[in-house]
C-alpha cells in the first residue's frame, strides 16, 4: 500500500476508480476489469537494448507480438530498438525515465546483475533487483567448445596443451576461459577482439583459433555441428545441465574449494536469465502480476509456440517470479565475492 | 559451371517470376530509391523499417524485398549527390566531386545518365561475380585470415595518399585524427572506455551516419546557403541530348567501370569495410590510373563519377559473400539480413552453397533485377529531377536538412548523434573553407577501428610469423608503393632540400593556422589520458596520436616556413602544380568577409534552432514550424508552397518514423510542462 499513499486528491479519486482493491483475493474479478480498463486502446513500448536482428531483437519482438493479446484490455505493443553500451542504454531509460505506470516493458543483457555485484561502475546507480521481471521466453546454458581438429577435446587436455581461444573483449566469451585459467589450470591462450561470434567461428574453421570461449548453446543447436561431431563441448555454463547435453560437465563443478564455487556459481548464473522481459522500476503491483500472468499464458499458447518454432526459436519459459528470485539471489551475493570475481576475470 | 548449380540458379529464377513476389522485389525497390535519394536514410534504415514486414513470408520473398530495397540504394543516392552536392547515402560522397562541377556547368542530365549506366552495370557485374564464385566462395573466404585483413585495411587506407590531392601532411593529419576518433568507446581488446567523457553514448563509440552527414553533407548545404541561389545558375539544362552523352561516356569507359565494380564487390566482402569508404577507394583508384586525371578530376570529369557509382552497386553482392559463407555480416545492412536468416531457419555456411542454393541464386538474381529496375526507373524520371537544380535553395533547404537531422538520429536514437552531427559540420565547413581534404578522414576514422582490432589478434596469434603470408606481402607492398609517391611528389616541389634550404625565409602566420592549433590541442588532450590505461587498450591511441601530432606539427611549421618557399619558387616559374585539390572549390569572391561572417553564422544559428525547436516542442512539431520559419526568413517564399512543405515533410516523417520505425523520441520540454499534450507524436 505504500506506492498508494503517496497518491492524493484527484490521483487517488482515479485510483479507486481503476480498482482500489489490490491484496482482496476475492475481488479478482473487478481487478481484472480495472486492470482491462487500464490497458485498453492504450500502446505499450517494448524498449529493445540492441539493434534489430540479433537474438534479444528477435525474441522480444516474438514477446511483443502475441504478449497483447493475453494482457486485460489487450493493448497494442509496439518493439522500440534503443541500442547502446550493451544495452545499459536501455536499461538506464526503462530505471529512470519510462513512465512507471507498467505500460512500457523491455528486454537487456542478462549479465547486468552480474555485472552489478561486481561493482562495474558504467551501471552507475541502477539496482536491477528493482526492475518489475515479467518472464524470459527461454534460458539455454552457455557452452565453451573447440573445434574438431584441435587437440584440446575435454578440460584435462587443455590443462596440459595450450591452444588459442578466440573472444570478443569483455564479454563472456573472455570472461569464461580466464576464470577457466584462473580457477581451473587450463592453458587457454585467449585471443580477443573478434568483431562477432560468427566472425570466430570463422577463424575457428580457418585454423586461426582452436575455439570459441563463449557460446550460447540455442544458437549452436541448430548448425547440427553436435550431431556431426564438428565440436568438441568442453563445460556448459548454467546452474543446471542441459536437457540434451547430459555428458557435459557444467562449470561449476570443476570447483575445487568452496570460495571457487562460490564465484563459478555467480558467473554461471546469469543463463538461467535467458532473455529476460522487464518493466520499470515501483509499477502497481497488480498490474506487474498481470503482466506477468499473461506472460505464462503467452508461453503455452500454441500460436506463440508455432511462430517461435518457425523461427528457429527455442522456448523453455521462465516465470517473472522465478526471474526476480535469480536476481536477487545475484545481487545479494556477498561484495568480497563479486569483487574478487571482477578482479579474477578483469573487468574494471 | 556445374549442372546442378545451372539447376539451382534456373530455379531460383522461375519462383522469383511469381508475381507477388516480383512485387514485393519491385516496392523493395522503390523503398530503395527513395531512401537513396534522402541523405542519410540509407540501406540500413531501409532494413529495419522492412524486416517486420518480412516475418510473414516465405523467404525468397523476404529477401527479395530486403535486397531489392538495398541493392539500388546506390543508384539513387547520386540523385542529390550531383544536384545539391549532398551525398544520398555515405556510398556517394565522392560521387560529388565530379558530379556536382557537372551539374553546375548544365550537365546534371549527363552526370545522372552516366551515374545510372555504371551503377546498372556495377550492379550487375557484382551479382555476375557472386554468382560464379559460390562453389570455390568457403574455400576463397578460408584464406582470409586476421592478416589478410589486417593488410587489406592497411591498403586501404594507404589511399589516403591519394585522396589527400595537393596536401598531403594535412590529408595524414585528418586521417590521424579520423583514426583517433574511431578509437572512443570500449576497447575491443580490454574493455576499457575511451574517451566516453563518461556518457554512456560514446560506449561503442561515434556512429558513421552522423559524423559523415555532418562532414559532408552539411559543409555543401551551409554553402548552397551562403552563396544564396539554385544550385545551376544558368538555366539551360539539356537533359535529353545529355542523356544520351552520360549513356556513352559510361559505355566508352566499360574497363574503368569493370575495375571499379570489382573493387566494390572486394570491399563488400571485407568485413567492417563498407559504403563508406567504397566509393573513395574506387575514386582513388581512378585517379591513379586513369589519363589526365590529375588536369580534370574535381572539375566535373565524368570518370569521376562512373568510378565511384559503379563500384557502390557491386558492394551489395560483395557483402553478401560473407554473410551466406559465413554467417559474418559484410555491414551493418547485412547484420539485418542476417536476422531474416534466422527467422527462416536458415543457417549461413555450407548449407547455403548445396542444400539452400535455389535460395541463394534467387538473392543474387533479386539484386540483378533490382538493379535494372532501379536504373530504368532513374532513368525514367531524370528529366523532372534534373530541373530540382533549378530551385532556389530555400525551397530545398529545408527538407534536405530535415532530412539530415533525422537520418542522423536514426544512429542510436540518442541526443549525442545530433550534437555529433552539429560537431561535425562546424568540423566540415572549416576544412572545406580552410582547404584541408575531407575523404582521409573518413578512411581513416572507418579502417582505424578495423586496423587496431585486426592488428592485435594478428599480434597476439602470429607473432611476427604473419609477414610472410603472400597476400599479406603483396598488399603491403602495394600499401607502400602508394603511400610513397605522393609524399616524393611533395619533397619535390619543395625542391628537395636544396629547395627548401634556399628560400627558407621569415615565418608567416595566418589565421587558418589555428585549425592547426586546435587539432593539435585535441590531439594533445587525447594522448594524455592514454598513460593511464591497460597496454593493450593504450598502444593503439599513444602510436596514432603520436604520430599524428609529429605530422601536425610538421605541418603547421611546414606552413609558416614555406609560405615563403613555395611563393618564391612560384614567383621564378620553378614549381607547375599538377595535383588537384581534394574537394570541391567554392568561391566566396562576390561577397565581403563580413558579409560571409555574416551568412555562416546564419546557417548555423539555423541548425542550432533546430536543436532547440527539437528539446522545447519534439521532433514531428519542429519539423513544420523550422520549415515555415526557414522559408519566410529566408525566402520570403509564398505562404502556398511553405504551408505545402511544411505539412508534406511533417505527414511523411510522422508516417514513416513514427507509425512504421516506432522511433523513440526524445522528450520535449511542452510535454513536461503540458502531459496532456503528449498524445500529438514525440511531443
Amino acid at each position: 500500500m505504500g506506492l498508494y499513499s503517496r497518491l492524493s486528491g484527484a490521483a487517488a479519486a482515479i485510483a479507486v476508480a481503476f480498482g482500489f482493491f489490490a491484496g482482496a483475493p476475492a475481488k479478482a474479478t473487478a481487478d481484472d476489469a480495472a486492470i482491462a480498463n487500464f490497458y485498453r486502446g492504450k500502446t505499450m513500448d517494448l524498449i529493445i537494448g540492441y539493434s534489430p536482428g540479433g537474438g534479444y531483437d528477435q525474441y522480444a519482438r516474438l514477446v511483443g507480438r502475441f504478449l497483447g493479446k493475453h494482457i486485460p484490455g489487450n493493448p497494442s505493443i509496439v518493439p522500440r530498438n534503443l541500442p547502446g553500451a550493451s544495452s545499459r542504454t536501455a536499461a538506464a531509460f526503462l530505471y529512470a525515465k519510462a513512465p512507471q505506470d507498467g505500460t512500457v516493458i523491455g528486454t537487456a543483457d542478462q549479465s547486468l546483475a552480474l555485472a552489478q555485484v561486481m561493482g562495474d561502475s558504467t551501471l552507475r546507480d541502477i539496482d536491477t533487483g528493482k526492475f518489475g521481471y515479467v518472464g524470459s521466453p527461454t534460458m539455454e546454458n552457455n557452452i565453451v567448445i573447440t573445434w574438431h581438429k584441435s587437440k584440446v577435446t575435454d578440460v584435462e587436455k587443455a590443462r596440459q596443451i595450450a591452444v588459442p581461444i578466440g573472444a570478443t573483449g569483455g564479454s563472456t566469451s573472455s570472461q569464461y576461459p580466464l576464470i577457466m585459467n584462473n580457477l581451473l589450470g587450463t592453458r587457454f591462450e585467449i585471443i580477443m577482439g573478434y568483431p562477432g561470434g560468427n566472425d570466430i567461428n570463422m577463424a575457428m574453421e580457418n585454423g586461426e583459433v582452436d575455439g570459441r570461449g563463449s557460446v550460447n548453446w540455442g544458437s549452436v543447436k541448430p548448425l547440427g555441428w553436435v550431431d556431426k561431431k564438428m565440436i568438441n563441448i568442453l563445460v556448459q555454463v548454467g546452474l543446471q545441465r542441459e536437457k540434451e547435453l547430459p555428458n557435459v560437465p557444467l562449470l561449476m563443478d570443476f570447483a575445487a574449494k568452496d570460495e571457487d564455487k562460490q564465484m563459478l556459481r555467480l558467473i554461471s548464473a546469469p543463463t538461467t536469465i535467458g532473455r529476460p522481459i522487464f518493466s520499470t522500476p515501483n509499477v502497481p503491483p497488480e498490474r506487474l502480476d498481470a503482466l506477468r500472468k499473461a506472460f505464462d499464458a503467452m508461453v503455452k499458447d500454441p500460436e506463440f509456440l508455432a511462430a517461435a518454432q518457425k523461427e528457429g526459436l527455442l522456448v523453455e519459459p521462465i516465470s517473472g517470479k522465478q526471474l526476480e528470485q535469480i536476481v536477487t539471489e545475484i545481487v545479494s551475493t556477498p561484495k568480497d565475492v563479486g569483487a574478487k570475481l571482477a578482479k579474477l576475470i578483469g573487468v574494471q | 559451371m556445374e549442372a546442378s548449380m545451372l539447376a539451382a540458379a534456373a530455379e531460383a529464377f522461375a519462383v522469383l517470376m511469381d508475381p507477388l513476389r516480383l512485387l514485393l522485389l519491385a516496392g523493395g525497390v522503390l523503398m530503395g530509391l527513395f531512401l537513396g535519394i534522402v541523405p542519410g536514410i540509407g540501406g540500413l534504415a531501409g532494413m529495419a523499417l522492412l524486416l517486420p514486414f518480412t516475418y510473414t513470408r516465405d523467404p525468397y520473398s523476404a529477401f527479395a524485398m530486403l535486397l531489392g530495397m538495398a541493392a539500388v540504394t546506390g543508384t539513387s543516392d547520386t540523385i542529390p549527390a550531383v544536384l545539391f552536392a549532398v551525398p544520398g547515402s555515405a556510398g556517394a560522397q565522392a560521387t560529388v566531386m565530379d558530379g556536382n562541377p557537372m551539374a553546375k556547368r548544365g550537365e546534371a542530365g549527363r552526370a545522372l545518365s552516366a551515374a545510372y549506366t555504371s551503377s546498372l552495370i556495377g550492379g550487375l557485374f557484382g551479382a555476375l561475380i557472386l554468382a560464379l564464385t559460390i562453389p570455390v566462395l568457403r574455400p576463397l573466404m578460408l584464406h582470409l585470415g586476421s592478416p589478410e585483413l589486417l593488410a587489406l585495411s592497411i591498403f586501404g587506407i594507404s589511399m589516403v595518399a591519394i585522396l589527400s590531392g595537393t596536401a598531403p601532411l594535412r590529408g595524414l593529419i585528418a586521417a590521424g585524427l579520423g583514426i583517433m576518433l574511431s578509437m572512443i568507446g570500449s576497447d575491443p581488446q580490454t574493455g576499457t572506455l575511451r574517451w566516453t567523457l563518461d556518457t554512456l553514448y560514446l560506449w561503442e563509440g561515434l556512429p558513421v551516419v552522423p559524423v559523415v552527414l555532418g562532414l559532408f553533407a552539411l559543409p555543401e548545404l551551409a554553402d548552397l546557403a551562403i552563396k544564396r541561389q539554385a544550385i545551376a545558375s544558368d538555366a539551360k539544362i539539356d537533359v535529353r541530348s545529355g542523356m544520351v552523352q552520360g549513356m556513352k561516356d559510361a559505355l566508352n569507359n566499360w574497363w574503368l567501370i569493370v575495375r571499379c565494380s570489382g573493387i566494390g564487390a572486394a570491399v563488400g566482402a571485407i568485413p567492417g569495410l563498407g559504403a563508406s569508404v567504397v566509393d573513395w577507394i574506387a575514386y582513388g583508384h581512378a585517379m591513379q590510373t586513369v589519363k589526365g586525371a590529375n588536369e580534370t578530376f574535381g572539375k566535373g570529369d565524368v570518370r569521376g563519377v562512373i568510378a565511384p557509382e559503379s563500384a557502390n552497386n557491386a558492394i551489395t553482392a560483395g557483402s553478401l559473400v560473407p554473410t551466406i559463407a559465413f554467417g559474418v555480416p559484410g555491414s551493418a545492412s547485412m547484420a539485418i539480413l542476417l536476422g531474416v536468416f534466422l527467422i527462416h531457419g536458415l543457417i549461413p555456411g555450407p548449407d547455403m552453397l548445396t542444400k539452400n542454393l535455389s535460395i541463394t541464386y534467387s538473392m543474387i538474381w533479386s539484386i540483378a533485377i533490382a538493379n535494372i529496375l532501379g536504373a530504368g526507373i532513374c532513368f525514367a524520371f531524370s528529366g523532372q529531377l534534373a530541373k530540382i537544380a533549378l530551385l532556389r535553395y530555400t525551397v530545398i533547404l529545408p527538407g534536405v536538412i530535415t532530412f539530415v537531422f533525422i537520418g542522423s538520429y536514426q544512429a542510436t536514437r540518442d541526443w549525442g548523434d545530433l550534437y555529433t552531427l552539429i560537431l561535425f559540420a562546424i568540423l566540415g565547413w572549416i576544412m572545406k573553407f580552410l582547404k584541408w581534404p575531407r575523404p582521409p578522414f573518413i578512411l581513416g576514422f572507418v579502417l582505424g577501428a578495423l586496423i587496431e582490432r585486426y592488428m592485435f589478434i594478428t599480434a597476439t596469434r602470429y607473432g611476427y610469423g604473419w609477414f610472410s603470408r603472400p597476400i599479406v606481402v603483396i598488399f603491403l607492398v602495394l600499401s607502400i608503393l602508394l603511400i610513397l609517391k605522393p609524399v616524393f611528389q611533395h619533397w619535390r616541389s619543395m625542391g628537395g632540400l636544396k629547395g627548401i634550404s634556399a628560400n627558407f625565409g621569415r615565418p608567416k602566420f595566418h589565421f587558418s593556422d589555428l585549425l592547426h592549433v586546435f587539432v593539435i590541442a585535441l590531439l594533445v588532450a587525447m594522448f594524455v589520458p592514454a598513460f593511464a590505461w591497460p597496454f593493450g587498450a593504450a598502444v593503439g591511441p599513444l602510436f596514432v596520436g603520436g604520430v599524428s601530432l609529429v605530422f601536425a606539427v610538421v605541418s603547421l611549421l611546414n606552413q609558416i616556413f614555406s609560405r615563403t618557399i613555395v611563393t618564391s619558387r612560384e614567383e621564378r616559374g620553378e614549381l607547375q602544380s599538377h595535383t588537384i585539390h581534394m574537394d570541391m572549390q567554392v568561391s566566396y569572391e562576390e561577397m565581403s568577409r563580413k558579409e560571409l561572417a555574416l551568412r555562416v553564422a546564419t546557417f548555423f544559428f539555423y541548425l542550432v534552432l533546430f536543436l532547440v525547436l527539437i528539446a522545447a516542442v519534439g521532433f514531428i512539431l519542429t519539423i513544420p514550424i523550422f520549415t515555415a520559419l526557414y522559408m519566410w526568413f529566408e525566402g520570403r517564399e509564398n505562404w502556398k508552397p511553405i504551408l505545402g512543405q511544411a505539412v508534406g515533410m511533417t505527414v511523411l516523417i510522422y508516417v514513416v518514423f513514427d507509425t512504421v520505425l516506432h522511433v523513440l523520441w526524445p522528450g520535449s520540454l511542452l510535454g513536461q510542462l503540458v502531459p496532456a499534450l503528449r498524445v500529438i507524436p514525440a511531443v
